[in-house]
């Protein structure tokens, strides 16, 4: 296998978000995209209505963020 | 990626995944603070924390380019651990411009609320395709790796590589992931 490259400051790390910063990352999603709240998304989500609309890109890429806000 | 504690195994998945995107932006992976402790739930990553990050392509044209990934950290009986993590979805896409329609994608979501839960491929409205029925399709693609669809914007899109060493680091992460994957590279699942 080769080495990987050695990550300089370049290329720097990974930003980590704690709960509350990820929950308004999707707040802020959902509100721009959809004008809901990030909590009104996920509910919304969790009962299926946006299923007719579940491959809407920028809805695919909301859900799959649902987790930081978790 | 494997390890010998979830944090290794977390290091192990995260970092060659951020050299990865460092190919094509100096935007960085945005992922949950102690994302490494086992949980049933899936953790999530994003680049950047928009939709998507502005990149260089060829005579000043910008993309823009959407990654968000899911994965899960699992205890792994085989020799590679005993903790692994695995990607559970991802969605990769490249844009017409950072707020443009969406030119192609990868998707996979098995858990999702789509009835679509093997991996596939989209054309987006960016892609400029006439008919409805291939502008809708979901295009059976296996999956792919994060580094592979990289490569494609870099070499068929000429999307402007931010390091000279590119096709060394991508090589080297794809590389990395798929002495660790489970399951067969171009799977049709």
């Amino acid at each position: 296998m080769m080495a990987l490259p050695k990550v300089t400051e370049d290329h720097p790390q990974v930003r980590e978000l704690t709960l509350e910063e990820g929950r308004a990352l999707v707040d802020r999603l959902a509100r721009r995209h959809l004008g809901i709240s990030g909590e009104a998304f996920m509910r919304a989500w969790e009962a299926g209505e946006f299923d007719a609309q579940a491959e809407r890109p920028e809805i695919v890429h909301l859900a799959m963020l649902l987790p930081l806000a978790r | 990626m494997a390890g010998r504690t979830p944090h290794e195994a977390y290091d192990n998945f995260i970092r060659p995944l951020q050299q990865a995107v460092s190919c094509v932006t100096d935007a960085v992976l945005v992922v949950r603070g102690g994302g490494y402790f086992p949980r049933d739930e899936p953790y999530a990553l994003s680049l950047g924390d928009a939709t998507a990050v502005s990149i260089a392509g060829p005579r000043g044209i910008r993309f823009g380019l959407s990654i968000a990934q899911q994965y899960r950290l699992v205890e792994d009986t085989s020799t590679l651990g005993p903790w692994k993590v695995t990607t559970a979805a991802y969605a990769y896409a490249l844009l017409a411009g950072i707020d443009g329609e969406e030119i192609f994608s990868y998707h996979w979501h098995p858990r999702g609320r789509s009835l679509i839960t093997t991996p596939h491929f989209h054309l987006g409205p960016g892609a400029r395709v006439e008919r409805n029925d291939v502008a809708g399709a979901h295009f059976p693609s296996g999956r792919i790796a994060l580094e592979e669809f990289l490569r494609c914007i870099i070499r068929d899109f000429q999307v402007a590589p931010e390091r000279d060493d590119w096709q060394d680091v991508l090589d080297a992460a794809q590389q990395a992931f798929e002495a660790y994957r489970t399951w067969p590279l171009h799977e049709s699942v």
